[in-house]
């Protein structure tokens, strides 16, 4: 066996404390403790400064949600915590906005999570990043996962712990951003909607999301059927027609998808 | 109280939704039909809740309302057309205020 300091010595350092004290030694452990943390931080800063900027249009999404949060029958304290429940604009509007409504628990909860079915194809494409990372993130990392946290996070090309100090950055600004707006939105709500009908904002905020995004023709047909469908199932009590308008554009979209490939 | 369970169920449901994958299918591969069908859910269900919310007070008034339906229309037209969230939200917007206005 090689002995510590000898060409092809495989084991730890100075196994026997036998290394005499190096100054130099000590100097290199520094630099390279304080490098690392600093790559780190330095990845979560990117993350961080990322993520400003594609906040910024739900800013008055964040508020709308505290409006409707605040001109709902929905209590506010348990309108702003849905802000950290569920972490996730378009979901928290709905489940506010159906309850506000008067719909059943059941459909708000449908509604709610339907709204967020688009995020298990998020959770499809991150698992090769979070394949390589501890076991604590891929528990933790989950609940970060927004729309800009995805558009980031799937485009960001580094090292696993670097990528997951990026990841958490940018979720971690988007998260604490959005305790904050919503809450002043609650706050202010009464102040903001006495000039503000916000019946056709929300709608008009989720044409926003949902147009740009169609760039696959199948997703295109999903889109057009489940509105028509919808539409023509207005009646339908608790915003069902909602339900049946969202199966029927699923169905059309999977045989437009088979159709293209045909 | 309602409320509460209602936000409570939502986020664990929400959760579970982004980790799927991530915390139960691992290096697995799911049937390429599979795959299509769940690629479609989003933008058949945020069209079917914003047709939703625009038909509130009924297919009828929704199809009445000039600055309403004009705003729809320019709202997907830019946003085609721009691919950008802020482009549709504020053709939309400004469409309907200004019909809103003038009619």
């Amino acid at each position: 066996m090689k002995r510590f300091r000898e060409p092809g010595y495989i084991g730890p350092a100075d196994p026997e404390g036998s290394e005499p004290h190096s100054e130099m030694a000590d100097l290199a452990g520094t630099a390279r403790m304080r490098r690392m943390p600093r790559e780190v931080r330095l990845s979560a800063l990117a993350g961080m400064r990322a993520m400003v900027p594609l906040l910024l249009p739900a800013i008055p999404f964040a508020l709308v949600i505290g409006v409707a949060i605040a001109e709902s029958s929905v209590p506010n304290l348990a309108g702003w915590f849905s802000s950290s429940l569920m972490f996730g604009g378009a979901s928290q509007l709905t489940a506010v906005t159906l309850l506000g409504d008067g719909a059943g628990a059941l459909a708000a909860i449908v509604g709610a999570l339907t709204v967020n079915a688009r995020h298990i194809m998020y959770s499809a494409a991150l698992v090769p990043q979070f394949r390589a990372q501890p076991r604590w993130f891929r528990r933790f990392g989950p609940y970060l996962l927004l729309d800009q946290v995805f558009a980031l996070a799937s485009t960001h090309d580094a090292p696993s712990r670097n990528w997951r100090s990026y990841y958490i950055g940018a979720g971690a600004t988007a998260w604490l951003l959005w305790q904050v707006l919503v809450g002043a939105g609650v706050l202010f709500g009464p102040i903001i909607s006495a000039d503000l009908d916000i019946d056709f904002v929300v709608p008009a905020l989720f044409l926003g999301l949902l147009v740009p995004a169609l760039v696959r023709r199948p997703a295109a047909v999903a889109a057009a059927v489940g509105a028509v469908v919808t539409a023509a199932f207005w009646q339908v009590p608790n915003r069902g027609g909602m339900l049946i308008g969202g199966i029927a554009g699923v169905v059309a979209g999977y045989l437009a998808e088979s159709w293209s490939r045909e | 109280m309602t409320a509460w369970i209602v936000f409570a169920v939502a986020g664990v449901g929400t959760y579970l939704s982004r980790g799927l994958f991530i915390l139960i299918v691992g290096e697995r591969v799911l049937p390429e039909n599979v795959e299509r069908g769940l690629r479609n859910i989003g933008p058949a269900v945020l069209a079917a809740l914003t047709a939703s919310l625009l038909t509130t007070d009924g297919l009828g008034a929704f199809l009445s309302s000039v600055p309403e339906t004009a705003a729809v229309v320019s709202g997907v037209f830019v946003g085609l057309w721009r691919r950008s969230l802020v482009s549709s939200f504020m053709a939309a917007i400004i469409v309907w205020a200004v019909l809103s206005l003038l009619l």
